[in-house]
């Protein structure tokens, strides 16, 4: 066997061999099993020991360099296969993804949230009260005089004489009271109804959200720090709010809250939210009025006192996403709905 | 309420301009909803008194004439005038060119007929004060030639509309409104209006008249004075402009007087034509079941015996509080009049207000509760304008029927309690000035209040509302209370709403809001049988329309609509959910009202397997194991393709429900109970071995005839292999000629695990040869090789 013949040969098919995969028949010829240095290896044995040196070294050295050869070719062809790779696997990467199926936050939903978790963080416990209650919890233990005119068939609806579909969430106050003794920082959410007809701003369901204080040492400042930090949470850091004296029933004294304009701020055009006046009302508010203290055992007037106060999650999600018309809410349209993902 | 600035001038002065004397009022609880300018918009200086000093045929046309009116300053104007209701001498409203008419047309020097007119006398209507056009208004003679003329008349007014709350019946007038300026800007409030006239007529009232009360609950007080010598005719213009500014209509002297008595001071006043009164006699008595009256709007009403009526010996000659009747009416030949000032009770007139369908300017401040101290008071202005403005003569005496009216209470007000709930530090004059000012007087231990606020201010926190509110609430100061000591938090409900949303959310399906209201036709819709539960829908008693009449016991219909609408509107896949409470009847007082999840799958993709694919999603995501989805009948779904879900159901919509929504068939829906998804709370979950021994996989096939199901062959795989068989999935169905005609092939992907050791092949194959006996014996199945 002529090893330097047989080694050039080698060197040769290693350096002409084109692919991996050409590589690799050439690595098995040339470094095999069957291939002939492979095997002019093996037979060293059966060499007298001071051949079998010399031979030994000179076969190892041509193998080894083969072996260094075929590494290094190796090397160099798979770097120019995956050059070669990445060219060919180039994508277009301005063609749309593949979005799998996403389903909308429905506005009322999504605002709901919001308001609610302010409130948990102002340390307000959530609880849950029936849509449809006793005219006791809606009007009687609410202190609504007997004529008061949202108990009229043309306000309220009835499913018995003493049973209505909630005009709102105040009856969970009651409730709630019952439940247990001061400190209460309760608030719930929920559906009302009334027989408004729909309008832009009126429809006969709608959400509202509902809070209720009862503590030592509970003052109208305490519902005006409270609503202001609730305004900026909701409308932005840059709100204020002021009260306006009001009546309800079940609150004294009454408040209807305004808060600053949000639209003027966006831009100086004439503001078509708060109609130039800077304020706009969200919602109704008041000290507990200590007639209902008397409705539930434990609460003394002379002890603790409180705050309450409602609002339509409808109007704040309006006001705050300038929908013209709540009762887009109602269409569950997902070219509305998508908007507000 | 509308009160013009020019009125309310007369009893309390200010300087403040009056959109800002309107928020000022706003912010103490008189909510200025609105701020009208009135009459002539600007140019005042161009309206003067004007006196005609000759009036001649004007030569060009036979229905003018040609005046000459001196307009106090410089020469006499040359006016043309289409009126004949005057002659030379008479005292006129004259408007110069420049002038600009309350309809906005500017007058100029004008030719008509070829004679030039500098400038126009001016009829009631022209300048807005009436609806009087037949000629032009005549002044008083005694007004100085050459004044302006809105200092005598109130030609141009700004009139604040301010909404007022139902507890404050004592605002619906401009002298209540009066007061609350006076307290707000902490000045002098003046008199009530009126002054006594001398009573000059013949004999007494009750001469005239005989009244008496039958119905004492619903009527406290009823006043009345007679007037002779009546003589109806117009108002005078000052009248007028007021009425017309506050948003009524002048119609004769005495009508005007009844009305502004009501506006000035707020008691509703009636005046009856004494003679047309059978009997001369006054009844105060409930109606009969049935009584006719004609009301003064011509309509002829049935009245029953809730009803309070002012009857004379024969008829009802009023619905108390409400209106009066036709045949009572003052009319132009009235001579005699009986002026009521009397005091309803506010829940009857209310009552018989909504009964009746009549609301007035009198019903709406008697519902809210007058004070029964006001009659003589409106007696008192009544008389002073009936004896100036209708020249009438007043009768001595009058009859006043009452029994113990009650006494204001005497409020305590502690400081300390005041400052306590408000936040805010109060000087002690300020204090007794906010209350002197609206009328309440310090009496030994507290405040006395005054009659008009007797019925909402009776507690001391009625007191502190008065001072808070006057003293404004711009000065209490913002702050946070501490919020629960145990810290704030969701309930558990609201927690697990929240996973189910979100779950839906990320399994592609949009949250909806839907109506809780059905039609009664709904069950029939959806094929509900009379004995279903759901079919019994909670009614309402007074539904707006048939379309929301009743409460709904399904949640998934209302998302029907939703579903049909995106679709018409090219929307290629819609999936729809919606949380909410059912309404089903019950044993209790109130419905049972459990909270619901349903959701519609409609348009690409829809079907059975993607609703029950969403509803094993939320089995799993609420650590609840999914039920076995049996086959069901539910009305409205299809019968091969519906499936119980726990105490629910997912399925196809039955062809039938799908086309009386107008839907396509394969609109797939589901429906649970939110009760059903309350897994274990999520702090309770404890950690359970995964990593230590890793699982074994294999997987099988087993040929069963088709109508086996597969629910069926999983439950027999599950309880043949025992503990150790941790996980089945059946991830194909196969059939064709392989497994034979009437046969299916269904694949099974096994998992096997044990949390102590790792499983042997050996073991695997036991529970596996267990799981194929089983088979065989149970469903007639074979392995597949």
């Amino acid at each position: 066997m002529d090893l330097d013949a047989l080694v050039s040969d080698a060197q040769a098919r290693i350096a002409a061999a084109t692919g991996s995969a050409a590589l690799e028949q050439v690595r098995i010829d040339v470094l095999g099993r069957k291939a002939p240095l492979v095997l002019a290896l093996r037979e060293l044995g059966s060499l007298d020991p001071e051949e079998r040196r010399a031979r030994g070294a000179d076969l190892n050295r041509a193998r080894r360099s083969l072996e260094e050869l075929v590494d290094r070719r190796a090397r160099e062809l798979a770097e120019a296969e995956l050059e070669e790779r990445l060219r060919s696997d180039r994508l277009d990467v301005t063609l749309p993804g593949i979005v799998p199926p996403r389903g909308y936050t429905h506005l009322i939903e999504g605002t709901r949230r919001d308001i609610l978790d302010v409130f948990v963080g102002f340390g307000y416990r959530m609880v849950d009260g029936p849509e449809i209650d006793t005219v006791h919890y809606n009007f009687d233990a609410l202190n609504h005089a007997p004529t008061h005119p949202s108990r009229q068939v043309t306000d309220t609806f009835y499913v018995c004489d003493d049973v209505v579909l909630r005009t709102h969430t105040s009856p969970v106050q009651i409730r709630t009271m019952e439940a247990g003794p001061p400190p209460v920082y309760m608030a719930t959410a929920g559906r009302c109804y009334r027989r408004d007809t729909p309008d832009a701003t009126h429809t006969a369901m709608f959400t509202q959200i509902e809070g209720l204080v009862v503590d030592r040492g509970i003052t109208l400042g305490h519902l005006k720090g409270t609503l202001l930090g609730f305004a900026r949470a909701i409308f932005g850091a840059e709100r204020e709010v002021r009260l306006r004296p009001h009546f309800f029933p079940f609150t004294e004294p009454s408040v209807e809250v305004d808060v600053s304009c949000f639209n003027c701020a966006r831009d100086g055009s004439p503001c078509r939210v708060c109609r130039g006046e800077g304020w706009v009302e969200i919602l109704g508010a008041g000290m507990v009025d200590p007639n209902l203290y008397g409705y539930v055992d434990g609460y003394d007037p002379e002890e603790v006192s409180g705050f309450a106060f409602g609002m339509g999650v409808e109007r704040v999600a309006g006001l705050r996403h300038d929908i013209p018309d709540i009762r887009l809410l109602w269409e569950n349209d997902l070219r509305f709905m998508e908007q507000f993902g | 309420m509308r009160v013009p600035v020019s009125w309310l001038r007369e009893y309390v002065s200010f300087d403040l301009p009056p959109r800002e004397l309107g928020e000022r009022l706003s912010m103490t609880g008189t909510k200025l909803e609105a701020l009208h300018r009135r009459g002539v918009p600007r140019a005042l200086e161009r309206y003067r008194v004007g006196r005609v000093l000759s009036r001649e045929q004007h030569p060009n046309a036979d229905r003018l004439s040609l005046c000459s009116v001196d307009i106090g300053a410089g020469e006499p104007q040359q006016i043309v005038c289409g009126a004949r209701n005057f002659e030379a001498g008479a005292t006129v409203a004259v408007a110069l060119p420049g002038a600009v008419l309350p309809d906005g047309t500017e007058l100029r020097v004008a030719k008509l007929r070829g004679l030039e007119s500098h400038g126009m006398m001016l009829s009631e209507r022209e300048l807005d004060l009436g609806q009087d056009h037949d000629g032009i208004m005549l002044l008083p003679d005694d007004w100085p030639v050459g004044d302006a003329l809105i200092d005598h008349l109130a030609i141009a007014d700004d009139v604040l509309e301010f909404e007022i709350t139902s507890n404050r019946p004592d605002c619906q007038n401009v002298h209540g409104i009066a007061r609350e300026v006076s307290a707000v800007l902490d000045t002098d409030l003046a008199d009530w209006p009126g002054t006594e006239p001398e009573p000059t007529g013949e004999g007494k009232a009750e001469d005239y008249v005989k009244a008496r009360i039958d119905a004492p609950d619903m009527c406290p007080r009823w006043a009345a004075r007679v007037f002779t010598n009546v003589r109806v005719g117009p108002s005078p213009p000052w009248l007028k402009a007021r009425i017309s500014a506050a948003g009524m209509r002048p119609i004769s002297n005495v009508v005007d007087i009844t009305n502004y008595v009501m506006l000035a001071i707020g008691e509703p006043t009636h005046a009856f034509d004494l003679d047309k009164v059978a009997g001369r006699e006054i009844i105060v008595r409930r109606a009969a079941d049935g009584e006719r009256v004609t009301t003064l709007d011509g309509q002829d009403r049935v009245l029953d015996t809730d009803t309070l009526v002012i009857a004379d010996a024969e008829k009802p000659s009023a619905v108390a509080g409400l209106m009066g009747s036709e045949w009572s009416e003052v009319t132009a030949g009235t001579t005699t009049v009986l002026m009521e000032c009397a005091n309803f009770d506010g829940p009857t007139t209310q009552a018989s207000s909504i009964r009746l369908g009549l609301r007035t300017e009198g019903s709406s401040r008697w519902e809210k509760g007058l004070d029964p101290h006001l009659p003589p008071k409106a007696l008192r202005l009544a008389s002073q304008l009936m004896v100036e403005l209708a020249g009438a003569t007043l009768v001595p005496g009058e009859i006043d029927l009452h029994g113990d009216l009650p006494e204001p209470p005497v409020v305590p007000l502690r400081r300390e309690r005041l400052e306590g709930l408000i936040g805010v530090a109060y000087a002690d004059d300020e204090v007794d000035r906010a209350l002197g000012r609206l009328g309440y007087e310090w009496e030994g231990p507290g405040w006395r209040v005054p009659t008009w606020r007797a019925a909402d201010t009776t507690r001391e926190v009625d007191l502190i509302e008065e001072v808070a509110r006057i003293r404004g609430l711009e000065r209490v100061p913002a702050e946070m209370p501490g919020g629960h000591p145990g810290g704030g938090r969701l309930n558990p409900d609201e927690r697990l709403r929240r996973r189910v949303v979100d779950v839906l959310r990320g399994a592609g399906l949009s949250e909806a809001a839907t109506l809780t209201l059905w039609d009664l036709g709904m069950p029939e819709r959806l094929r509900l049988g009379a004995g279903d539960r759901r079919a019994a829908l909670v009614e309402l008693q007074n539904p707006m329309s048939a379309e929301w009449a009743a409460m709904r016991t399904l949640v998934f219909p209302g998302l029907l609509g939703s579903a049909r609408r995106n679709l018409a509107m090219s929307a290629p896949r819609v999936a729809l959910f919606e949380i909410g409470h059912v309404f089903l009847k019950g044993d209790g007082r109130l419905p049972d009202q459990p909270s619901r999840v349903a959701g519609v799958l409609a348009g690409e993709g829809a079907g059975f397997f993607a609703a029950k694919g969403v509803v094993e999603a939320l089995f799993e995501a609420a650590r609840v194991e999914a039920p076995a989805f049996r086959p069901v009948d539910e009305p409205f779904l299809h019968p091969g393709r519906a499936a119980a879900a726990g105490d629910g159901f997912v399925g196809e919509l039955h062809p039938l429900v799908a086309e009386a929504f107008e839907l396509e068939p394969g609109v797939a829906v589901f429906e649970l109970g939110l009760d059903g998804l309350r897994g274990r709370p999520p702090e309770l979950v404890l950690y359970r071995d995964v990593t230590s021994f890793p699982p074994l996989r294999q997987d099988i096939a087993v040929v069963v005839a088709e109508d086996v199901p597969a629910g069926r062959v999983v439950e027999v795989v599950r309880s043949a292999g025992g503990a150790e068989l941790t996980r089945i999935e059946v991830f194909d169905v196969y059939r064709g000629p392989q497994v034979g005609e009437g046969r299916k092939s269904l694949a099974l992907h096994l998992v096997f695990q044990a949390p102590d050791r790792t499983l042997t092949d050996a073991e695997a194959d036991a529970v596996r040869e267990r799981i194929v006996a089983a088979l065989a014996a149970e469903v007639g199945g074979e392995l597949r090789a």
